[in-house]
């Protein structure tokens, strides 16, 4: 029988987590009600970008890790500042944005009920998210009975975790100690590590089990995001289909089981698909924020945040051509361009932890040439193969993503006109399009054996993407089918009171 | 072009309709095949989880039964953190394969290889007493390691531990 003191650690920090995450998002006025379904997965991964970002810094003080106390009394301070500020800040008002709707001075409406297919529709919705939120917890379930021995959970990620809880934070032991417990790629992101280290932290000593516990409420809130977005999006019965479909990939299912990097990837990337699908519908108050939000975890995640800036940045241009080819006027640069501030000050972190330390890529110092050297060497040996290796084992495999690349792909290329001249859906397609090709590119420039490479890791990486192309497909798909859209109430205005400007 | 988005939209339908029931079906295996880990996860502590993880690993790795539990077992319980364990034994198939799964379990103890120590071994055994172990993994160690490891044992404070194959 469990301690009942370890109910109170498996609870206590997922719960600290949160309650900071849910406070940084009440800072930018987001409420339960602004989307009740995502917004648990946006507070608990915003929770751990801030805890992340909080720790970092309290790791450079020459901590105690041996007790919870200023770790924790941290985070509840921080929690509470930020509640505090929320009500002292004046708000932005933002009139496209539905919460910031005074209902005292709405118009008067009467709406009318819903039909009973769509109550259908709902009720089907809900039970599927409910189905797919316990499937989930039995995967966590079977996952807490194995100790993280294996793979790169326990090779790079949980070894990097130990070693900085063994140093006592970051100091000029850290970087000894990760050559005397040899441990492979010291450059990686320190944002899974740093969660880990939470849990040691907690229970006072290194876990082999528990430490992958925030991972594995990333995967629960992944699905919370996804289900959130996509009843936004799509009709409840197609969005519920979509969620299925996600939720039975078996590297997704990997995600509530690993407590590796790849759970970070696939959250960040869904929470800022969702963010700008928001903002792009309008709801700037919301949107702006949780792509923010979900850019900033995505560049902490893995070192392939790197190749999805470039890749987004690449579309960003690309789609910028397409627009003055076809003599329309640029997008002025706006205010939402501060979105991309945080992301960018975390990548730039990384790169100056990486210099104090002088750790690099084990691919930069390869004495046999840098990767563009081996990318053009090995184009016509490894190209074929790595590209029958994609097409059988990750485009084309129904259980890896079920073709949802190329459903997006063909739906994209069905309606060029209406989806690629909008940067609503270019951005991100593009941005998609590029990642996959950044991913099979870096496989043929591979200094290690190529099948090794491509059994140990395509697979895993190319996924990533895939549970945020999955909703993509599903904006694509509204964007020019009304059919798919969600029933909304047709609203017959009863009274209407119009002010004159004063 | 409303044909066209008509057409495009019964298609999408469909592949949702056919994904969403293949995903259903595979799910509801999935569940059943899951549930009976409900209750160990429920009732279980950290150190019979590995245990119970350890006796798979055996299994997949076909390895003697117990070589990995009571070596992990008896390291864990016997070696304090900063343990210095010295590594003898002869089937280096089965002592590499059983080595990365302690390292990784029982760090921070570090674990070296006797006979990757060449000449000064008794020097730097002794120069980090008391805090040397030696563990024997498999069966059939070398005479030679078996001896060096007696007399590194003897009179200093501290057990061979001979798994009993």
């Amino acid at each position: 029988m469990p301690d009942p003191l370890d109910l109170l650690r498996i609870i206590g920090p997922l719960a600290l987590l949160f309650l900071v995450g849910a406070s940084l998002l009440r800072l930018f006025g987001i409420r339960f009600r602004s989307d009740p379904l995502a917004y648990l997965g946006w507070a608990f991964g915003s929770g751990c970008l801030g805890t992340g970002v909080i720790l970092f810094a309290w790791l450079w003080t020459a901590p105690d890790l041996r007790s919870p106390l200023v770790p924790d009394l941290l985070l509840g301070a921080a929690a509470l500042v930020l509640f505090l500020l929320s009500w002292i800040l004046p708000r932005a008002t933002d009139p496209l944005a539905p919460e910031e709707q005074n209902p005292s001075s709405a118009p008067t409406t009467s709406v009318a009920p819903s039909p009973p297919w769509v109550r259908l529709e709902r009720g089907f919705f809900v039970l599927v998210v409910l189905a797919v939120l316990g499937i989930v917890l039995l995967r966590i379930a079977s996952a807490s009975l194995e100790p993280m021995v294996a793979n790169d959970e326990a090779g790079i990620w949980s070894q990097k975790a130990k070693v900085l809880w063994l140093s006592g934070g970051f100091n000029e032991h850290y970087p000894k100690l990760l050559d005397f417990f040899p441990t492979p790629q010291k450059d990686y992101p320190l944002l899974n590590p740093i969660l880990q280290v939470f849990e040691f932290v907690n229970w006072g000593r290194i876990t082999l089990i528990a430490n992958r516990l925030p991972f594995q409420a990333l995967s629960l809130a992944s699905v919370l995001v996804l289900a959130g977005s996509l009843r936004g999006l799509l009709r409840p019965s197609l969005a519920a289909l979509v969620l299925l479909m996600v939720a039975s990939w078996r590297l997704f299912a990997w995600e509530s089981f690993e407590g590796d990097g790849e759970v970070l990837v696939v959250f960040g990337s869904l929470m800022a698909l969702d963010g700008w699908l928001r903002y792009r519908s309008g709801e700037n108050r919301t949107g702006l924020p949780v792509l923010a939000i979900g850019l900033s975890v995505l560049a902490w995640s893995k070192n392939e945040a790197l190749m999805i800036a470039a890749a987004l940045c690449l579309a960003a241009l690309l789609h910028g051509l397409l627009t003055l080819a076809r003599k329309k006027p640029l997008p002025k640069p706006t205010k939402a361009l501060f979105v991309l501030i945080p992301p960018l000050l975390i990548l730039g972190l990384g790169r100056a932890v990486n210099a104090h330390f002088g750790f690099e890529s084990p691919w930069a110092r390869d004495p046999r040439g840098t990767l563009l050297d081996f990318f053009l060497n090995q184009f016509w040996d490894y190209g074929p193969i790595v590209l029958r290796y994609f097409r059988d084992e990750v485009f084309f495999y129904q259980a890896h993503s079920g073709f949802v690349a190329l459903a997006l792909l063909a739906w994209l290329l069905v309606f060029p006109k209406r989806l690629l001249l909008d940067g609503t859906i270019a951005l991100p397609g593009l941005a998609l399009l590029g990642t996959w090709i950044a991913v099979m590119a870096v496989f043929v420039a591979t200094p290690a054996e190529v099948h090794w490479h491509l059994i140990t890791a395509a697979k895993r990486v190319a996924f990533q993407t895939m549970p945020a192309c999955a909703l993509l497909l599903a904006a694509a798909a509204t964007r020019v089918s009304p059919f798919l859209r969600p029933w909304r109430p047709a609203s017959v205005p009863m009274r209407v009171e119009l002010s004159l400007p004063s | 072009m409303a044909l066209k988005v008509t057409v495009a939209s019964a298609l999408f339908v469909g592949y949702l309709l056919w994904q969403g029931g293949w995903s259903a079906l595979q799910i509801g295996r999935e569940a059943q095949a899951r549930v009976h880990d409900l209750l160990p996860a429920l009732r279980l502590d950290e150190p019979s989880r590995v245990r119970h993880d350890m006796a798979r690993w055996e299994r997949e790795l076909r390895l003697p039964e117990g070589t990995l539990q009571d070596s992990y077992g008896s390291l864990a319980r016997r070696t304090p953190q900063d343990a210095k364990v010295f590594v003898i034994s002869g089937d280096a198939k089965t002592r590499d394969m059983v080595l990365s799964h302690l390292k990784i379990l029982l760090m921070p103890r570090h674990f070296w290889l006797l006979d990757s120590i060449p000449e000064d071994w008794e020097t730097k055994a002794k120069a980090m007493l008391p805090s040397v172990f030696i563990l024997e993994i498999g069966p059939e160690s070398d005479p030679r390691l078996r001896e060096r490891a007696t007399l590194l044992n003897a009179g200093k404070g501290f057990f061979l531990w001979e798994y009993e194959g």
